[in-house]
C-alpha cells in the first residue's frame, strides 16, 4: 500500500510539471500580450514595451518557465499582473469557496441522486422509474447555466426567500449547490440505477431472497455495497469536476469560486494567475481521483493497491 | 464670554458656512437629502485596484471619484467645475496654468491638502520610473510647480487646449503624499484621497466597501457606506436589482430596459455616451486603398435600421467620427442610406460586381458587438460586398490590431472608440494622427492625411474655445469624407436604479457620480 501510494504521489509530480509546461506554453503561444491589455487602450507603442520589460515577458519562453518554475520551488506563487495581488492567498480563497460549493453539490447529488437511482431500481418500469429518468435526462441535457437563472427567478426575485447571488451565508449556497448538483444528480441517479439492476440479477441476491431476506436488507446490505464502486467513480469525478470550478454557475451566482477567477485571468491573460490556478485544479484532482481509489479497497476488501 | 471670543465664534461660523455655501454650490442636489443607509453598486467587471495611475475601465474610475477628487471635475453637461482648485488662470503665453487650491482640505489619514500635494502626485504620474500606464495622458505636462502652499502652477510643453477636461479625469486625482511614501508601488489597496468616502475593505476580485469620511470639506456626505460588487452576469445584475439587492447596476442588456422601466419600484436611465461604434478599414490594403470603396460602404449601412433593429434603441445613429456628447462635435451627416450611389461608387472603383472580404469583431466587448457586424454583413451583401465575420476573443484582438503594417492583416474590423475626457483631442490624438500609426498608438487604419495631423495639432494647441470648435468641425469633415472609418452609431450607457436613488450623475464618460448619492425613505 505504502509503495503504492509512494507511485502515485510520484505521478503527481509528472502531472505537475507536465500540466503546468502545456499550460504555459499555450498561454505563450496564443495571441493576445497582458502589457497591452493592462497598458490601457491610450498608452503608446513605448509605454507597451516598458510594461513588458518590467512583466518579464521580453524573456524567451523557457527562460519565463524556468523562472517561474524556480520561484514556485521557493514557495513564491508569483504576483498578479493586473492587480499585483500575490497569486497564492487569492487562489486559496477561492478554493475554499469553490470547495464548499463542490461539497455541498456532491452530497445534494449523493443523496438526492442516491435515493433516486435506488427508488427507480427497485421500482423498475413503473411510473417513478420513469420519472427518474425524464428528470435525469432534463438534468443532463438543460445548460447548468439556464437552470440556475431559472432557479434565481423563481426563489429570488419572485418569491424573495433566497438572495440572488454573492456569497456568505448558508442561504447564499442553496441555489449555487442546486444549479451545480443538477447534472450531478441526473448522472449518479442514472449510474445508481443500472448498477443496482445489474447486482440485483446476480446468482447471490437471489440466494439471499430464497433464504427469506428482508427485500430492504437485500437493497442496501448485500446489493448496494456491490453496485457501489461505479457509483463512487462517477462521485470522484464529479466532485474533481466541481472542484474544478464551475464557471457557469459561479458566474450567474457571483460566487467567488475558483473557475471564475481562472476565467477571468485567461481573458486578460493574467499568466501567474492562469498558471497558478491550473496548477492548483490539477493537484486537488489527482487527490480525488487517489481518494476514489482509495474508496475502491474500502468498498471491495477484494480490491488491493500494490 | 468676553469680545475676543465672540469674535472667534463668529468667525468660525462664517468660515463653515462658506464651506457649505461653496459645497452646495459644487454639487447642487435635487431635494432635501436624507443621511443613512448603504448603497450597493453592481457592475460586471473585477476591480483589480485604485490606482489613479493605472487604467482599468470606466466603472473603476466610478470607484476613484468618491474616494478621490482632481482639481477640477466635469458636470454632466460636460462643464468643468472646481474641485480641489477653486480657481485658475492661464499665462498669456498659454503655457502655464496656475491653480488656486482650495483650503482647510484633509486628506483621509489626516495629511493637509497643498500644493505639495498636488507636485507629488504629478510627480509620481509623470516619473517615467514609475511606468504607470495613464503616464501618457499627461504627456503635455513639463512640470508641476508649488509656488506656495495654496499656488500650484503646471507648466506644459506646449499650449494645451484639453488641460482642464484631462485634469478632471480619475488619472488626475490627488494623492495623500504621506500615503505614497508609506505605501509607494501598493497604493493601489491603500488608497487615501479628500474625497466624501473613504475606502474600508474589500475582497479581491469581489467587492470593494467605501464608508462615509466625515471630515469632508464639504460636509459630511449621506450615506453610510457604499458597496461595489462585481457580478459579471448581466441577468444576474438585473435580477439583484429586482430582488432589491442592489440599488444601482450598470449595463442593463437592452433587451430588459422596456421591462424594467415597467416597474414602477425601479428607474432605468439611459444616458449619452462618448463611444463611437464603427468599421475601421486598413486603408493600405485593396480593396479599402480606395477611397471610393470606402465611401460606396459608408452609403451601404442603414445605421438607424441597426440602431432600430439591433441596438433596441440603446443608441444613435453615427454622423461624425466622434459623439454629440464629446466637446467638439460637428455634425456631419455626409452619408445617408444610399445602396444606389454605393453600388455606383463601387463600379467607379472598379468593383461593378463587388468583391469578398473578411470582417474583424470582438463578442461581448460591446453591447451586440457581433450582432452588429451581422446587420453590416447582410447590408454589405445586398451591395454586393460578400463578407465574412471573423470573431476573436478580445486580449488577442487588441494585440493583432496592433500589428504594424507589414504583419497587419486586418482587412476591416469592429471597434467602438469613447473619449475618456469627453474632448476631442484625446481620441484624435490615439487613432486619427498619421504618426499613431501601430505599433506606437492605435491608428490602426494607417490612416495618414498631412492636413488632418496638421489640424490636430492646432486643435491641440488652441485654448480659445470657439477657435478649437472651428477646427475640430473641419477636420471632421475631412475625416469623414477621407472615410478611413464608417462610424456606426453612439452607444447609451443604460443604469438601472431603484426609485428611491437620488443625487447620482451619469458623465458621458461612462462614469458615475456617486458622492452626493442618497436614499430616500
Amino acid at each position: 500500500m505504502a509503495g503504492y501510494l509512494a507511485k502515485r504521489l510520484l505521478g503527481l509530480v509528472v502531472v505537475v510539471i507536465g500540466v503546468s509546461f502545456i499550460v504555459r506554453l499555450v498561454m505563450y503561444l496564443i495571441p493576445g500580450d497582458p502589457a497591452v491589455v493592462l497598458a490601457g487602450m491610450g498608452a503608446s507603442g513605448e509605454d507597451i514595451e516598458r510594461i513588458r520589460r518590467q512583466l518579464g515577458l521580453d524573456q524567451p519562453f523557457l527562460i519565463q518557465y524556468l523562472t517561474w518554475g524556480r520561484h514556485l520551488l521557493a514557495g513564491d506563487w508569483g504576483q498578479s499582473i493586473v492587480s499585483q495581488e500575490p497569486v497564492l492567498p487569492l487562489l486559496l480563497l477561492r478554493l475554499r469557496f469553490t470547495g464548499l460549493l463542490a461539497i455541498a453539490g456532491v452530497v445534494l447529488a449523493v443523496v438526492v441522486g442516491g435515493v433516486m437511482g435506488i427508488v427507480a431500481a427497485i421500482r423498475r418500469e413503473s411510473s417513478l422509474d420513469y420519472g427518474t429518468t425524464v428528470f435525469s435526462l432534463l438534468g443532463v441535457s438543460i445548460p447548468i447555466f439556464w437552470i440556475g437563472l431559472l432557479l434565481q427567478l423563481c426563489f429570488a426575485v419572485r418569491l424573495g426567500w433566497l438572495p440572488t447571488s454573492g456569497a456568505g451565508t448558508w442561504r447564499h449556497l442553496i441555489l449555487p449547490a442546486c444549479a451545480i448538483a443538477a447534472n450531478s444528480i441526473a448522472i449518479l441517479a442514472r449510474m445508481t440505477r443500472s448498477s443496482l439492476l445489474e447486482v440485483l440479477g446476480s446468482d447471490y441476491i437471489r440466494t439471499a431472497r430464497s433464504k427469506g431476506c428482508g427485500e430492504l436488507r437485500i437493497i442496501l446490505r448485500h446489493a448496494l455495497s456491490n453496485a457501489l464502486i461505479p457509483i463512487v467513480t462517477v462521485i470522484g469525478l464529479q466532485f474533481g469536476y466541481l472542484l474544478g470550478g464551475a464557471v457557469l454557475t459561479e458566474t450567474v451566482f457571483a460566487w467567488p469560486g475558483i473557475g471564475r477567477l481562472l476565467a477571468d485571468a485567461i481573458f486578460r491573460r493574467d499568466y501567474p494567475v492562469v498558471q497558478g490556478a491550473i496548477l492548483l485544479i490539477a493537484v486537488t484532482f489527482v487527490f480525488v481521483n487517489l481518494l476514489t481509489d482509495m474508496a475502491y479497497a474500502y468498498f471491495n476488501p477484494q480490491i488491493r493497491y500494490r | 464670554m468676553n469680545a475676543r471670543h465672540r469674535f472667534l465664534i463668529v468667525l468660525g461660523v462664517t468660515v463653515s458656512l462658506i464651506l457649505l455655501g461653496g459645497a452646495n454650490g459644487a454639487f447642487a442636489a435635487t431635494a432635501q437629502p436624507q443621511r443613512g443607509g448603504t448603497l450597493v453598486f453592481a457592475l460586471g467587471i473585477p476591480v483589480t485596484t485604485t490606482d489613479p495611475g493605472i487604467g482599468s475601465g470606466s466603472l473603476v474610475q466610478t470607484i476613484r471619484k468618491v474616494m478621490y477628487e482632481s482639481l477640477v471635475w466635469m458636470t454632466e453637461e460636460g462643464e468643468i467645475k472646481p474641485l480641489l482648485a477653486v480657481s485658475w488662470m492661464l499665462s498669456t503665453d498659454k503655457k502655464t496654468w496656475t491653480f488656486k487650491l482650495r483650503q482647510g482640505v484633509k486628506f483621509h489619514d489626516g495629511t493637509p491638502f497643498n500644493a505639495a500635494a498636488v507636485k507629488a502626485t504629478f510627480d509620481r504620474l509623470l516619473d517615467p520610473a514609475q511606468a504607470l500606464p495613464r503616464r501618457a495622458e499627461f504627456s503635455w505636462v513639463r512640470s508641476v510647480e508649488a509656488v506656495d502652499d495654496t499656488t500650484v502652477r503646471i507648466i506644459t510643453e506646449a499650449p494645451y487646449g484639453p488641460t482642464l477636461r484631462t485634469l478632471a479625469m480619475d488619472s488626475g486625482s490627488i494623492i495623500s503624499p504621506t500615503a505614497l511614501q508609506k505605501y509607494g508601488k501598493d497604493i493601489g489597496w491603500h488608497p487615501v484621497g479628500t474625497g466624501p468616502y473613504k475606502f474600508e475593505s474589500r475582497v479581491p476580485e469581489e467587492s470593494v466597501t467605501l464608508v462615509r469620511y466625515d471630515d469632508y470639506w464639504g460636509g459630511p456626505r449621506y450615506l453610510d457606506r457604499i458597496e461595489f460588487r462585481t457580478v459579471r452576469e448581466d441577468a444576474t445584475r438585473v435580477a439583484m436589482l429586482e430582488a432589491g439587492e442592489a440599488q444601482v447596476v450598470v449595463n442593463v442588456p437592452g433587451t430588459e430596459v422596456a421591462r424594467l422601466q415597467k416597474d414602477p419600484r425601479l428607474r432605468v436611465r439611459l444616458d449619452p455616451s462618448t463611444r463611437v461604434a464603427h468599421i475601421g478599414f486598413n486603408v493600405h490594403r485593396a480593396p479599402f486603398d480606395k477611397i471610393k470603396v470606402r465611401q460606396a460602404l459608408n452609403y451601404a449601412v442603414n445605421r438607424s435600421a441597426i440602431v432600430q433593429g439591433v441596438l433596441q434603441e440603446i443608441g444613435i445613429p453615427a454622423k461624425s467620427i466622434l459623439a454629440p456628447a464629446t466637446w467638439g462635435y460637428h455634425d456631419v451627416n455626409m452619408y445617408p442610406y444610399d445602396p444606389n450611389t454605393a453600388k455606383r461608387l463601387l463600379a467607379e472603383a472598379g468593383y461593378p460586381n463587388g468583391f469578398e472580404t473578411v470582417l474583424w469583431t470582438p463578442e461581448g466587448r460591446y453591447f451586440m458587438d457581433r450582432q452588429t457586424a451581422v446587420a453590416v454583413q447582410g447590408q454589405f451583401q445586398a451591395v454586393g460586398v460578400r463578407t465574412e465575420i471573423k470573431v476573436i476573443d478580445w486580449a488577442t484582438y487588441l494585440q493583432v490590431l496592433r500589428r504594424p503594417l507589414e504583419t497587419n492583416e486586418t482587412p476591416m474590423y469592429l471597434l467602438g472608440w469613447e473619449s475618456g475626457t469627453a474632448d476631442a483631442a484625446i481620441l484624435l490624438d490615439i487613432v486619427f494622427r498619421s504618426e499613431a500609426a501601430p505599433p506606437k498608438a492605435w491608428n490602426t487604419m494607417f490612416y495618414k492625411n498631412p492636413k488632418v495631423d496638421e489640424f490636430i495639432e492646432a486643435g491641440r494647441r488652441e485654448t480659445d474655445e470657439t477657435k478649437r470648435a472651428r477646427i475640430y468641425s473641419e477636420l471632421q469633415r475631412i475625416v469623414m469624407s477621407d472615410a478611413p472609418w464608417i462610424p456606426l452609431y453612439v452607444y447609451k450607457q443604460t443604469t438601472g436604479m431603484q426609485a428611491n436613488v437620488e443625487g447620482v450623475s451619469v458623465l458621458a464618460t461612462e462614469v458615475l457620480l456617486l458622492r452626493d448619492a442618497w436614499l430616500r425613505r
